[in-house]
């Protein structure tokens, strides 16, 4: 796993697009979430191995954005789910360029199919160097948001 | 669909059905994909198959391979080239042979693993975590009838509009 902040800033960018703040930060929720239930189970003593797989399968990320996205008030609901599933798409598009010495990052097509999918861009080594980085793109991002907003334009 | 009819069957299909596919993979992965624990704990069943084993201390170094320690029982990893310094944690990939070896084609050193693990990953994602917490229930109250949150009438919907600029 990459560590949330990498993951936030993943949605950062396209988080921008958003109007709305609250769903911006249901967007960041999404980003979060295979990892809070995938760490989550695999925390739970005596859990057997592999129970939290479907935390980033496509079909495991729905059932969580549905049902994260009913604990939302009816009036929202729609724009939690849609949010929280493109941010745990995002969340297992950065998972999978990750590098586990070809075991696979993901295994996306679950329960259709047991492979397991990796690109190898990154190790988990890379957390430290990424940390500066992600913060230069936060600093940089607001940046240009504000400039962005004062010439009327629509990213935020 | 998304509506407040049938609230708690609409939240409860779609958990039943994550429930249904970590039992699924529970099953068919540890069938294909077993980890090292499993392996140790029925050799006879797991000869043969391909696993990957997480980081874990190198307790002792021969000259074709190391020791590791799985809960508690000795691994004798065969590797052929560079041994790895005891006490560094590496992640092993290979092939299991009972009763307690992996004939490993792939050791990773993973420097400094304890604070990259717990400083960098746990660390800074728990910080994150809380900012991002601390914004949501700026953004979302606590609620009891109609859904658990519920966006705070005074959060703005989104930006306000940019001043205007020029001639009106």
């Amino acid at each position: 796993m990459a560590d949330l902040l990498t993951h936030y800033v993943s949605a950062r960018i396209p988080g921008g697009f958003i109007a709305d703040e609250r769903a911006r930060t249901t967007l960041a929720l999404g980003v979060f979430l295979p990892d809070l239930v995938g760490k989550g189970l695999e925390a739970i003593p005596w859990m057997p191995n592999h129970a939290h797989a479907p935390s980033h399968s496509i079909l495991g990320l729905m059932c969580t954005s549905l049902a994260a996205a009913m604990l939302f008030a009816e009036d929202f609901r729609f724009k939690a789910f849609a949010t929280i599933l493109f941010g745990q798409l995002l969340h297992v598009a950065v998972d999978v360029a990750k590098d586990c010495q070809g075991q696979g990052a993901a295994y996306l097509l679950l329960p259709f199919a047991l492979d397991s999918f990796e690109m190898g861009y990154y190790t988990s080594q890379h957390v430290f160097w990424f940390l500066p980085g992600n913060i230069l793109i936060l600093i940089l991002l607001r940046w240009t948001a504000k400039r962005m907003q004062k010439s009327g334009l629509v990213w935020r | 669909m998304l509506s407040n009819k049938a609230w708690l069957l609409k939240f409860l299909i779609p958990v039943g059905l994550f429930a249904g596919l970590s039992l699924d993979s529970v099953i068919r992965l540890g069938t294909v994909r077993p980890c090292l624990p499993d392996c140790m704990r029925d050799p006879e069943r797991h000869d043969g198959r391909r696993v990957w084993a997480g980081p874990r201390r190198v307790e002792e170094i021969r000259n074709d391979g190391f020791f590791q320690k799985v809960d508690g029982k000795i691994v004798r990893i065969r590797w052929s080239k560079t041994q790895p310094p005891v006490g560094k944690h590496v992640a092993v990939r290979g092939i299991f042979r009972k009763p307690d070896i992996l004939e490993a084609d792939d050791v990773r050193e993973e420097a400094n693993w304890h604070l990259e693990r717990y400083g960098g990953v746990y660390g800074i994602s728990s910080v994150v975590l809380l900012g991002w917490l601390w914004y949501f229930l700026k953004r979302f109250r606590l609620g009891v009838r109609g859904g658990l949150f519920h966006p705070r009438d005074d959060a703005p919907p989104g930006d306000p509009p940019p001043p205007a600029t020029g001639n009106v």
